[in-house]
This record gives structure tokens, C-alpha cells and sequence, in this order.
């Protein structure tokens, strides 16, 4: 097993730690939910030990506040790693990146679709979120509802939440089975397309001190890096593309080590 | 030379925005947050055209830039921003899990 992937494991078991929720019920309610991981993972979810940074984003922006907390929090972690986090760190990622092993017809996204990520984030967390003063992406969440949704509706043995199941509920549900059946055969769908978090990580992929970095006098433009991608980003032409994750998947398997990384 | 005055600009630039964004448009917070936003990325991208060909500038630009995000996060943790983020992240939010 790759030292990412036992990395990833790692960061989903801590940041979803709270064990006694599996006996009581209910969600962690300590002083860790002041502080925000750095990728997303549902607050609402009973195992959770940390806050989800898009939802109290998003809670600031509906209180008409200016999110210092939070913006300071994205940047701090956007100009050291750009968007390592989403790579390494990533529960919802690492369970795109198993669902892409599984044996399914590939298909190959168009680059116009990372761009949709930026709308979802001023559009749907910007915005909205703004004039309706509710966290609108959060309820859209792909990740919300298989962390939160499901295991809160599963555990609840009064049958009290299950009465109250609506439209919007089977709405969540179903994004999610179709960002979950889109991940079998694109690589990273939702982190390339609609990820909020990535959408702002990625602006700082341009300018952040860890970088990639390219000899193109090695490169043979053989293209095994962009296949073994799991953004299926042309590293060997762009190595400070908006989608790259910093994974480093793309720096082992290059047969000439020709792409590296490190501080710029 | 050209290039202190520029830095020189990009300060006055910068206080006269902090000026004009903390004190005149105090009372209208989505101008504020619009314009607390764009001026910190109107100030990255042009320190960051001005450094990038300055390796150590450059450099030391990304600390700076790192040091005024994390005083970002203190002064929001001074205004409560932490307990805010504790607090509603403590309680379930069923209208976001579409069960209301």
C-alpha cells in the first residue's frame, strides 16, 4: 500500500474518531468542533470530531459576517500546499479515488467542467448562501448525505427523524448516487467539478511554496503521469494546473524523473 | 527604484483600501466582505506579478502573505469566530440533511 493511501485512511479514521456516537447516538459536541479540517467532511456526521470549514463558511456569510476565521484558514492552508489536502487528506477523494479502481467503462472529462467548481462556490456558498442566510451547498452535499444524512436516519430508532424524510432528503440522495456512480468512471468527478474547497484551494495552486516542478529536458512527453492521475491533470504540460492535488502519484511513475516537487 | 516605488504604490494602495473598506463601508456588509475579498485579491495578484521574477521576494512574499492569513484566524478567533464555529457545528442541522 502507498504511503498516500495510508495517509488517507489515517486522516478519514481521525477525523472521524468520535466513537461513543455509535453507542449513544447524537454527534460530538466538544471543543475540537472549533476547528475545521481542511477538506470536506460533513459537521452533521455522528462519528465527526472537527467542523466542516465550507459549512461555517457558509454559516458566516449567512450571518452577514466577515468570515476572518475561515478566509484566513483556506489561504493559510492555499499558499503552503495549494491543494495538497484534497490529495492526502480527503475522506470523500479517497473514496472517489477506490471507486475508480472498480471495473466500469472510463470515460474522460472535458476541461471546461473545472471551471463549474468556481460557480458552485460563489453562486451556491457565495450567494445564496448570502441572500437566503442558509447553507445551501450544505444541503446539496454529496458528502453530507452519505457521512450524515444516511447514518443519522439509519440510527434513529424513535423513527421521530425518519417521519420527517421530505423531497429534499431523496434530492441529497440522489446526487449522491449520481456523483457516486459518475466516480466509477471519471476519475475525481466530484472534487473536479462541483468541490467548493477545491475551487478555492485551486487559485492558490499558482502561487503556493510547495510546487510542482518539470525538467523538460527529462520529459519525453510519454503522458504516463496524466493516466496515472487520479485528476487526470496534464502535469508534464501545466505543472501548476488548478486540478492538480499534489498527490505525487504522477512523480513516481515517471519513467525519466522528470517531474519533482518541493518548495518553489 | 522603479520597483520600490512600486511597492511604495501597492502600501498606499492597500492602507487607503483598509481605510476605505473598514471605516467608510462599515454599515453595508456585503459591500465590505465583496471589497474585503477583492482588495486582498487585487494585493496577491499584484505582489505576486511584482515578485515573481525576485526569488527571494517572492519567497518571502508567500510568508507574509501566510502570516497575514494567520492573523487572519487569530483576529477571527478574537471575535468569537471559534466558539461560533463550535457552537453550530454541535448541533444537528436538519434542514441540511433534507430532514425537516
Amino acid at each position: 500500500m502507498s504511503l498516500k493511501r495510508i495517509v488517507q485512511i489515517i486522516a478519514t479514521i481521525i477525523q472521524n474518531s468520535y466513537i461513543p456516537a455509535l453507542f449513544s447516538g447524537g454527534i460530538y459536541q466538544g471543543i475540537l468542533k472549533r476547528y475545521c479540517t481542511p477538506i470536506l467532511n460533513c459537521w452533521g456526521c455522528p462519528l465527526a470530531v472537527t467542523s466542516c470549514p465550507m459549512g461555517a463558511l457558509q454559516h458566516f456569510i449567512g450571518l452577514k459576517l466577515i468570515p476572518f476565521y475561515i478566509a484566513g484558514f483556506f489561504g493559510a492552508i492555499g499558499i503552503i500546499i495549494g491543494r495538497m489536502s484534497c490529495g492526502w487528506l480527503c475522506p470523500f477523494g479517497f473514496l472517489q479515488d477506490l471507486l475508480y479502481k472498480a471495473k466500469s467503462v472510463k470515460m474522460i472529462l472535458p476541461q471546461w467542467c473545472s471551471y463549474i467548481k468556481y460557480g458552485v462556490l460563489i453562486g451556491v456558498a457565495g450567494i445564496i448562501a448570502y441572500v437566503t442566510t442558509e447553507p445551501w451547498f450544505c444541503k446539496l452535499c454529496p458528502d453530507g448525505a452519505l457521512i450524515a444524512g444516511i447514518p443519522l436516519v439509519l440510527a434513529d430508532s424513535s423513527g421521530d427523524l425518519k417521519a420527517l424524510i421530505g423531497w429534499h432528503f431523496y434530492m441529497k440522495i440522489a446526487i449522491l448516487i449520481v456523483v457516486l456512480l459518475l466516480s466509477l468512471s471519471i476519475k475525481r468527478f466530484f472534487c473536479r467539478t462541483f468541490c467548493p474547497i477545491g475551487a478555492i484551494y485551486s487559485v492558490f495552486n499558482n502561487f503556493s511554496l510547495l510546487q510542482m516542478k518539470i525538467d523538460k529536458e527529462k520529459c519525453i512527453e510519454c503522458e504516463s503521469c496524466q493516466m496515472v492521475c487520479p485528476m487526470h491533470v496534464p502535469i508534464w504540460r501545466s505543472p501548476k494546473n488548478i486540478d492538480c492535488i499534489r498527490c505525487l502519484d504522477c512523480v513516481k511513475i515517471c519513467p525519466t524523473k522528470a517531474i519533482n516537487h518541493g518548495p518553489r | 527604484m522603479k520597483k520600490i516605488e512600486n511597492l511604495v504604490g501597492i502600501a498606499v494602495v492597500l492602507v487607503l483600501l483598509y481605510f476605505f473598506i473598514f471605516r467608510v463601508l462599515d454599515r453595508i456588509p456585503i459591500l465590505r466582505l465583496v471589497l474585503y475579498l477583492a482588495s486582498i485579491g487585487t494585493a496577491i495578484y499584484f505582489l505576486y506579478r511584482f515578485a515573481r521574477r525576485i526569488a527571494i521576494v517572492r519567497m518571502l512574499l508567500i510568508f507574509v502573505i501566510t502570516a497575514v492569513f494567520i492573523a487572519g484566524i487569530i483576529y477571527g478567533g478574537m471575535l468569537g469566530d471559534f466558539v461560533e464555529t463550535e457552537t453550530v457545528g454541535s448541533i444537528i442541522c436538519l434542514s441540511c440533511m433534507g430532514i425537516e
